[in-house]
């Protein structure tokens, strides 16, 4: 994959060496200026020593003191010429350095350029893998979703037609279906009808009748002040002979009845309160003879 | 109803039925011929409406300030299974049936009507109460009477009329011409307290001392003809059983023993007396005949064995004893064998009382936090079933009729005589005299 890639930093290694060079430059001068700076501090030194010398008192002294200062000036000269060419010395030593320093600083901008330039390398390396890798999988996701679409299609189609069919058949079974209710529907109207009719007259009895057994049972419930001496387990049957109108015109204790005398006379007494059934409205459900079934459990 | 009245209905009710199926034969649609039933279940239990009117006074002498139709509607009343309608809904003031308006009768809610008069006796002295009951529903006199009274017992004239219409109407003699003995103490816990024996009319009215002593009177009993009573008397300063006769004041000594002579009770054929004796050692039942004197022992036992009652065949004696602890009811053949335990429900029970027949017994019931109250045992069901309210009540006595039972109640810590219907629904004090009022004990019925 690397040896695929184009020379993409053959520019910029030769920025970062033009660079690496101004800097360089940059720092020589500055060595430069504080070279001059340190010289011309040296100059007033040197006058202030020669004043000094001009002031012997006699010949012989200022004699012993010439030879004594024209030794001393010579040794002064030799000092000096040992002393420049000791700074001579120390000046070449310092460019020595200057340019070791110079050298070993370059080097050392070449050894960063180069870093800078193989991390830099690295990192493009890295990111045109992530790149690479990013549009292999743009280009799977591409191609799957294509896949899909296709198979989607392919069962939108298929659905599509399975349901066209089905709703043919539908609409098939249908219209069977409609056209075998409409011919019940038509085969069974009269015979229907007419149970209907049976059937509305009977109900109409039967929930009248309900009814009207209801009304009474109430009423007669509501009428039996059964005393407190009544056992438990008491059954007595009471016949009641009613005529339309519901005039109750007779009622009778059957026997075998097990009620002690007072619960006995509260049953009549509970058919007397009454006096009259209910007749109006239950005139169809109406029964001459009605058998009341009294009963207390305890 | 009438024959004739009968056969007439009869004939309306045959053209009637005639002329009905006519018309539905004619329509073409006669009904089914199934036979209507229609089940009436519980009704509503109720006290029966009575109204009882004003008799009418018509007699020579002073009418008296409580009538007969008072004494009559508390009598009912006290039964519990009779409402007496209160006297400002009482509409009309009929004193014979045919004067009845039924219809505004049912409107003020009255199954029955009761009426009369009171007229001098039509010969001699005394009164004589007119009086007639009607069925409001039915349309119909139900009773009409003439009742003969004595001077100066038109009182006890009311509880006859009371006793002819209950019988009329619940189809049980009624209870309320019978007495009540008691023992009252007077100045009760001074050095003057006297003990006195009364008997006094069933509802309280008419006490009359039959013994009176400055020694305690204990534990009165009646003899099955209502003639005798049989009692505890201290008055030769230790415990004797005598027999008193009501009627000639004579009495006797039947008990004398050792120690304690208690309880007695007399059998239903009256021949004999079962008591307690204890004759030196602890209380059991003892049979005394009171021909021959015999003594007979029908409990051994070391535990206190106390108020014998006997059963209404004579054949079984009902009793009190702590043998297993606590006071509960046993019964023992007269014969001694068959010794049963009969209550367990509550920590106590005792003194019992038998009803009309044997399956109710009433009694003193404590369920164990000392309140003593009356309760009615079924021995049928072997429920027990607590009737009274106080918290020291003692010595039930059923009514002769098993309609209620009597007892003695303690208020402000004097007894005095109340009474509960047999269903527990209506309770009633009963007027009495000064004193502390202590074990009453109901007669038989009296004829």
């Amino acid at each position: 994959m690397i040896q695929k890639r184009p020379n993409p930093d053959l520019k910029g290694g030769l920025l970062a060496l033009l660079q690496a060079l101004g800097i360089h430059l940059a720092f020589a001068g500055l060595l430069l200026v504080s070279s001059w700076n340190w010289q011309a501090f040296e100059a007033p030194e040197v006058a202030v020593r020669v004043s000094l010398v001009d002031m012997g008192p006699t010949v012989a002294e200022r004699e012993r003191a010439e030879r004594e200062a024209e030794r001393r000036a010579q040794l002064e000269a030799e000092r000096e010429a040992e002393e420049a060419a000791r700074r001579a010395a120390e000046r070449e030593a310092a460019e020595r350095a200057r340019r070791e320093a110079e050298r070993q600083a370059q080097a050392q901008a070449q050894r960063e350029a180069e870093q800078a330039r193989q991390r830099e390398q690295a990192r493009l390396e890295r990111e045109a893998a992530r790149q690479a890798a990013e549009e292999r999988a743009r280009q799977e996701a591409q191609a799957r979703e294509r896949e899909l679409a296709e198979i989607r299609a392919q069962r939108e189609a298929a659905q599509k037609a399975r349901e066209a069919e089905e709703a043919a058949l539908e609409a098939l079974a249908q219209e069977r279906l409609a056209k075998e209710a409409e011919r019940r529907e038509r085969e069974a109207a009269e015979r229907l009808r007419l149970a209907n009719e049976q059937a509305r007259a009977d109900a109409r009895r039967a929930t009248l009748r309900e009814e009207y057994i209801l009304t009474i049972q109430e009423l007669i419930r509501r009428n039996w002040t059964r005393p407190p001496t009544t056992a438990p387990g008491m059954t007595c049957t009471l016949r009641v002979v009613q005529i339309p109108g519901g005039e109750i015109i007779s009622s009778e204790l059957v026997s075998p009845c097990n009620a002690d005398p007072a619960t006995r006379r509260s049953i009549e007494t509970a058919i007397n309160r009454v006096d009259t059934l209910p007749y109006r409205g239950y005139e169809s459900v109406f029964e001459r003879e009605i058998e009341f079934g009294f009963r207390y459990d305890g | 109803m009438s024959l004739k009245e009968k056969l007439s209905l009869d004939f309306v009710t045959t053209v009637k039925a005639i002329g009905w199926i006519l018309v539905m034969g004619w329509l073409g649609t006669a009904p089914a011929h199934a036979q209507l039933r229609i089940e009436i279940v519980d009704g509503v239990e109720g006290a029966t409406p009575v109204a009882v009117v004003p008799f009418v006074w018509a007699a020579s002498q002073q009418a008296p300030a409580t009538g007969v139709a008072d004494v009559v509607a508390a009598n009912l009343a006290r039964t519990g299974l009779f409402e007496a309608i209160p006297r400002s809904q009482l509409i009309e003031r009929p004193t014979e049936p045919q004067d009845v308006g039924f219809g505004a009768w049912r409107l003020v809610g009255a199954d029955y009507l009761i009426m009369g008069r009171v007229v001098d006796a039509p010969d001699g002295p005394g009164l004589e109460i007119e009086y007639h009951l009607v069925d409001v529903n039915a349309e119909t006199a139900v009773l009409s009477q003439a009742l003969p009274v004595r001077p100066g017992g038109l009182r006890f004239g009311a509880h006859r009329v009371s006793d002819a219409i209950y019988e009329a109407l619940m189809g049980v003699p009624g209870a309320f011409a019978t007495r009540i003995a008691y023992v009252v103490v007077q100045d009760s816990g001074t050095d003057d307290e006297v003990f006195e024996l009364i008997v006094a009319d069933a509802d309280g009215f008419n006490p009359q001392a039959v013994v009176r002593n400055s020694e305690p009177i204990m534990s009165p009993a009646w003899s099955p003809d209502g003639r005798q009573i049989a009692y505890v008397s201290f008055a030769t300063g230790r415990s004797n059983i005598i027999v008193q006769d009501l009627y000639t004041g004579q009495n006797r000594v039947v008990s004398s023993s050792r120690g304690i002579n208690g309880a007695p009770a007399f059998s239903p054929d009256g021949r004999f007396l079962a008591v307690s004796l204890s004759r030196g050692g602890s209380p059991d039942i003892w049979l005394i005949d009171l021909e021959t004197n015999d003594r007979r022992q029908l409990t051994r036992h070391w535990s206190i064995n106390t108020e014998p009652v006997w059963s209404k065949d004579g054949e079984v004696i009902y009793f009190t004893s702590d043998r297993a602890g606590r006071p509960q009811i046993y019964s023992i053949g007269r014969d001694g064998a068959g010794l049963a335990r009969l209550t367990f429900e509550g920590e106590y029970n005792s003194r019992a009382s038998v009803g009309l027949d044997d399956r109710f017994l009433a009694l003193v019931h404590s369920p164990g936090n000392n309140d003593f109250r009356i309760g009615i045992y079924d021995r049928e069901t072997e429920r027990l079933r607590v009737l009274s309210d106080g918290r020291m009540d003692e010595s039930p006595s059923f009514a002769p009729n098993g309609s209620m039972i009597l007892y003695a109640r303690r208020d402000n810590g004097r007894g005095e005589l109340a009474a509960v219907s047999a269903d527990g629904r209506v309770r009633q004090r009963l007027v009495n005299s000064e004193g502390d009022v202590r074990e009453p004990a109901w007669s038989p019925l009296l004829r």
